[in-house]
């Protein structure tokens, strides 16, 4: 998912930025209303613009308003310190999904986007996700495709993490009969490739495999 | 006015609040971090910058003034080391005040240019900057006790 923050506080943008990155998520960073409108067009890929409503030079609602066509394509939520009703009113009637007062903790960011974007996602190792909805792999932002069975495989793992799962019960949870352990083995080093660690999913001698 | 700079130190403290708190965070790479750390310091100095300010307008709210007769054009002229070539004015009011206003004005402007005009007996200071003042709430406090202040961008009138 890529994301647009506007923030002119350096101090917050940046935090922000790198907090989001750290998270999975593909981020730009803009400090004024000029730099934002000016170079958005070259992002046309945007899923969510973070924004601030009063910066430097304007104020962000009223600038939104001028450009419907971005409003209407990509989800906003307004952060800001100035929460008075009118404002609040502003930034729903303009279309944004969410309004998110100042201060907040960068908890906080994450449930309101996986709210307004309705996501499932589990974090595997840092800056790799697999979200639940699309069956993909997230890794620094970017979306990595399973098959049918690698997603099952992974589900299994990490609705057990830390547990060691037989082969045979790992076997049965995926393919419901009978199959070569090969068939195992082949799947697991397919979804440790995807992941891009070998040693995310380790092999215990005689008991099976566990996802750290 | 008050309101603006006490809202600016709650966003300000806020956003030391959150860059701070993300530093916690353990999967953050360390030459982010140093980003974040920098940022901090500025930041907190800011921070400091305001309430000394906040600090200043609520002392000047409190004292007495001193009030004695200061010919403007010269007292900017000491400030700023600059030869102004206008008639000058004298007005009634704190020494140690008005070039405190004065002041916070000139600290913030890193390049400028100084404008002046004297005409029906009113003084008309322009201060045409480079850079953008974001705190000059002292000098708003002070000198609208004795004329009018009036910001736009790229410039600050007085007028006295």
């Amino acid at each position: 998912m890529k994301i647009a923050v506007l923030e002119d506080e350096k101090n917050l943008n940046d935090a922000l930025t790198i907090y989001l990155e750290s998270e999975g998520y593909e981020v730009k960073s803009f400090y004024s209303l000029k730099e934002f409108f000016s170079s958005i067009k070259n992002y046309q890929d945007i899923d969510l613009i973070i924004g601030d409503v009063l910066l430097p030079d304007g104020n962000f609602l009223q600038e939104l308003k001028k450009y419907p066509h971005l409003a209407q394509n990509v989800k906003v939520i307004i952060i800001s310190a100035k929460t008075d009703i009118e404002n609040i009113k502003k930034a729903f009637n303009i279309g944004a999904e969410d309004f998110i007062k100042k201060p907040f903790d960068y908890e906080e960011i994450i449930l309101r986007i996986n709210k307004i974007f309705h996501l499932k996602k589990q974090k595997i190792t840092d800056n790799i996700y697999y979200d639940f909805n699309s069956k993909a792999l997230i890794k620094n932002g970017k979306n990595i495709l399973l098959t049918k069975k690698e997603s099952k495989l992974l589900e299994v793992f990490l609705k057990n993490r830390g547990q060691i799962l037989s082969a045979d019960y790992l076997i049965n949870a995926i393919w419901e009969e009978p199959v070569p352990k090969n068939t195992l083995t082949v799947l697991i080093k397919r979804i440790r490739e995807k992941i891009g660690k070998k040693d995310i999913i380790i092999s215990k001698r005689d008991l099976g495999y566990i996802l750290f | 006015m008050e309101r603006r700079l006490v809202h600016t130190i709650k966003n300000k403290l806020g956003a030391i609040k959150f860059a701070s708190s993300v530093l916690n965070k353990k999967n953050i790479p360390s030459h982010k971090k140093d980003v974040i750390i920098n940022n901090l310091k500025e930041a907190a100095n800011e921070a400091i910058e305001l309430f000394e300010i906040f600090s200043e307008i609520d002392k000047f709210k409190k004292s007495t003034l001193n009030k004695e007769e200061i010919y403007i054009v010269s007292l900017l002229q000491k400030l700023t080391n600059i030869n102004l070539n206008c008639e000058d004015k004298a007005i009634l009011f704190d020494k140690i005040w008005l070039e405190k206003a004065f002041n916070n004005i000139l600290t913030q402007i890193k390049e400028y240019e100084i404008m002046l005009s004297f005409k029906d007996n009113q003084l008309k200071i322009i201060f045409l900057f480079h850079n953008e003042p974001i705190y000059i709430d002292l000098a708003k406090e002070i000198f609208s006790e004795i004329g009018k202040i009036k910001e736009d961008k790229g410039k600050i009138e007085i007028i006295l």
